[in-house]
């Protein structure tokens, strides 16, 4: 026991003696332990924020593209769809017998960095995330009229609205600059519940509202001399031409494989329907090999931050002979010697641990809101998780053992050293 | 305090006898002056006598124990318990602290934290009290690293280290010879008082035979050692 704090004792000095390279060692160990930990707390969020994105749609229908494409733009609000579906075949797929609601989606404009949702009240009605739970309202109601907006509750807190404030949209996705829909700004009327979902970072209007600020453009740019006021717009007819998505929820969800050959069949034009979980399966193994990668690589960091590790201990094994034999002298058991370098060990993983966490914290809050925003992934600062120990303690473990080597290599020199200082 | 019989001892089973005495016997509190060439196994000795190695024959008894009866781990604690070394040069360890290095033996031998303590309070006062009595003033000298110190204040060091505790065998290996005249002069005089005070037994090993003239006896290593080594 006296020895043992002894050994501790003379651990701890020793490193702080030698405290640059040390603290460079832990320092790499550090990083090291951060990325690891770091892998697996994004790894562990987005597989579940992914799952609990959209549930209770069977269906996902688009312009043909791809399905991780069509999954991205219409539920992940990533990248843009490079065609639309038209009115008409939409209207196909709202009178199919099998179908028991739809939400039509309509994308293409942003505000202040938020993309922008045209669609209709039944998507209050149907929509649904995490274990089937449909969006709730932290304050106000649908949009009614024309220019009537819908907020996430994320646009709500990071711009600071409020039910009743007005807003103008822009034309196309840029955060700044762009051509601004200004002359028909529309009027917050509820803010959403957070969901943890991109929903939250999303500006909902009807699709109506959509096609009454579009009345002037053609393609990317306004129309010139053709000015329509607010008033006029409403006067008109807005019904779309077109929308970008459709989620559709089915009768008999039995009955799903059968539909989604129907649209897919679809002579009128080429669409392409998807089942939302299929899809979300396809996107996480696509996300799965950069993970995997990336855990290779964090894995291959830890291994060369214990490599620093050993190459520290065993370059200091011959200076440190003298020291030896003095401790042999006042008494150390060679088990001693041993000890002294795997508690060195033991002491240098634990300080890199301890710096790795902190490391990942200050990492997390730091690029917490830019990964929401980018990825709309949400990491939490939560204490380390069941996994993330066991990940703290595997690497304990390793770092413990890999002390071992110039444990046992100065436990043989004192052994054969004695007392004798050799150097 | 030291009894060896017939012990003889080589490092490699290949080497030559080092060591072959077939007597020698240092009573309690005797101060003995031990002297040989370089190469003649003097260290060798002090790892016999330490119980860090074991000769192939024969007895090594300290203090009315055989040594070499006992198992590694025991004859560690008892080196620990009842032995002070003094090496020739840079005794201290570089990264603990003047009263760090004097207290490390009462780290590995309970036996000896609880003399000092109950000579001074604590194992650190004790060590503090052993350095001003060798002339080594802690609080002066106690935040430079210990590789500051001149090889003189450094030995000292290294005695108070050997006396803490009250260790009843004190073992010197030829700690002056890194030491100018007058330094090695007050350094033995220190040594000696202190050895004194404890009541231990000194083996001091040297080829300055100019030293051997202050202690009880003076032993000369080809006349104890019947191998064949210079
Ligand atoms: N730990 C050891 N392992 C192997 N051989 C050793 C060891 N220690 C000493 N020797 C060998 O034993 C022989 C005697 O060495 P030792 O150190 O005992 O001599 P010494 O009398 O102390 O000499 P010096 O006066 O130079 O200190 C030498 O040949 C030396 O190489
Ligand atoms: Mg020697």
């Amino acid at each position: 026991m006296t020895t043992a704090r002894a050994a501790f004792f003379l651990a701890f000095k020793s490193l702080l003696n030698r405290y640059i390279t040390a603290g460079l060692t832990i320092f790499a160990i550090g990083v090291s332990v951060m990325l690891v930990l770091g892998v697996e707390r994004v790894r562990q969020n987005a597989k579940l924020s992914f799952a609990n994105t959209i549930s209770g749609t069977d269906l996902i229908v688009g312009a043909r593209s791809g399905s991780v494409q069509l999954l991205l733009y219409s539920v992940f609000r990533i990248g843009n769809a490079t065609n639309n579906i038209s009115w008409r075949s939409y209207q196909d797929i709202v009178k199919r017998s099998d179908v028991k609601w739809t939400i039509p989606l309509s994308l293409g404009d942003s505000h202040r960095g938020y993309r922008v949702l045209g669609t209709t009240e039944d998507y209050f009605k149907f929509y649904r995330y995490g274990s089937k739970r449909l969006l709730k309202f932290s304050g106000g109601k649908p949009f009614g009229d024309v220019f009537d907006t819908v907020l996430g509750a994320e646009v709500a807190e990071a711009l600071g609205y409020k039910v009743a404030d007005k807003i103008v949209i822009a034309h196309g996705l840029g955060t700044a600059g762009f051509t601004k829909h200004n002359d028909k700004p529309f009027t917050v009327t509820g803010i959403l519940e957070r969901t943890g979902t991109p929903v939250d970072r999303t500006v909902h209007v009807s699709l109506a509202g959509i096609e009454a600020i579009h009345l002037d453009w053609r393609g990317g740019s306004r129309v010139p001399g053709m000015s329509v006021t607010a008033e006029q717009a409403r006067s008109l007819s807005l019904t779309p031409k077109s929308i970008t998505a459709v989620l559709v929820g089915l009768k008999s969800r039995l009955g799903a494989f059968r539909a989604l050959r129907a649209i897919n069949e679809n002579r009128r034009e080429p669409l392409l329907a998807i089942l939302p979980g299929v899809a979300l399966q396809e996107l996480w193994s696509l996300m799965g090999t950069a993970e995997a990668a990336l855990g290779i690589i964090a894995l291959f960091v830890v291994v060369s931050g214990f490599i620093g590790m050993v190459t520290m201990l065993l370059a200091s094994l011959n200076e440190r002979r003298r020291e030896m034999a003095i401790l042999r002298a006042v008494g150390a058991r060679p088990t001693h010697v041993f000890s002294l370098f795997v508690l060195e060990a033991w002491l240098l993983t634990l300080l890199g641990c301890v710096l790795g966490v902190a490391l990942l914290y200050l990492g997390v809050s730091i690029a917490q809101p830019i990964i929401e925003t980018r990825f709309g992934l949400f990491v939490p600062m939560d204490i380390p998780s069941f996994g993330e120990w066991i990940i703290l303690g595997a690497i304990m473990s390793a770092g413990t053992i890999a002390g071992a080597l110039p444990a046992f290599l100065a436990y043989r020199k004192s052994v054969a050293d004695g007392l004798t200082i050799r150097t | 305090m030291i009894e060896l019989s017939n012990v003889r001892f080589r490092w490699r089973a290949s080497d030559p006898l080092l060591i072959d005495i077939a007597k020698l016997s240092v009573g309690n509190g005797e101060r003995v002056f031990l002297e040989g060439p370089s190469g003649s196994g003097k260290s060798t000795l002090l790892n016999l006598l330490g119980g860090v190695m074991v000769p192939e024959d024969g007895t090594v008894s300290i203090d009315g124990a055989d040594l070499t009866a006992l198992r590694q781990g025991v004859r560690d604690t008892f080196r620990a318990d009842r032995i002070g070394l003094i090496f020739q040069m840079f005794n201290l360890i570089p990264y603990l602290d003047l009263v760090d290095n004097v207290v490390l033996p009462c780290k590995f031998s309970t036996r000896r934290a609880r003399i000092a303590r109950e000579k001074s309070g604590s194992v650190e006062d004790e060590a503090r009290r052993l350095l001003r009595n060798i002339e080594i003033d802690p609080d002066m000298l106690g935040d430079r690293p210990v590789a500051t110190l001149s090889a003189g204040q450094q030995q000292r060091v290294a005695v108070a280290r050997s006396l803490i505790g009250s260790p009843q065998l004190i073992i010197a290996d030829e700690p002056t010879s890194a030491l100018d005249q007058n330094v090695r002069q007050s350094f033995m005089s220190l040594l000696f008082k202190e050895v004194a005070d404890v009541g231990a037994t000194l083996l001091f090993v040297s080829h300055d035979a100019s030293l051997a003239v202050d202690f009880d006896r003076r032993l000369i290593m080809s006349e104890i050692n019947e191998s064949g080594a210079k």
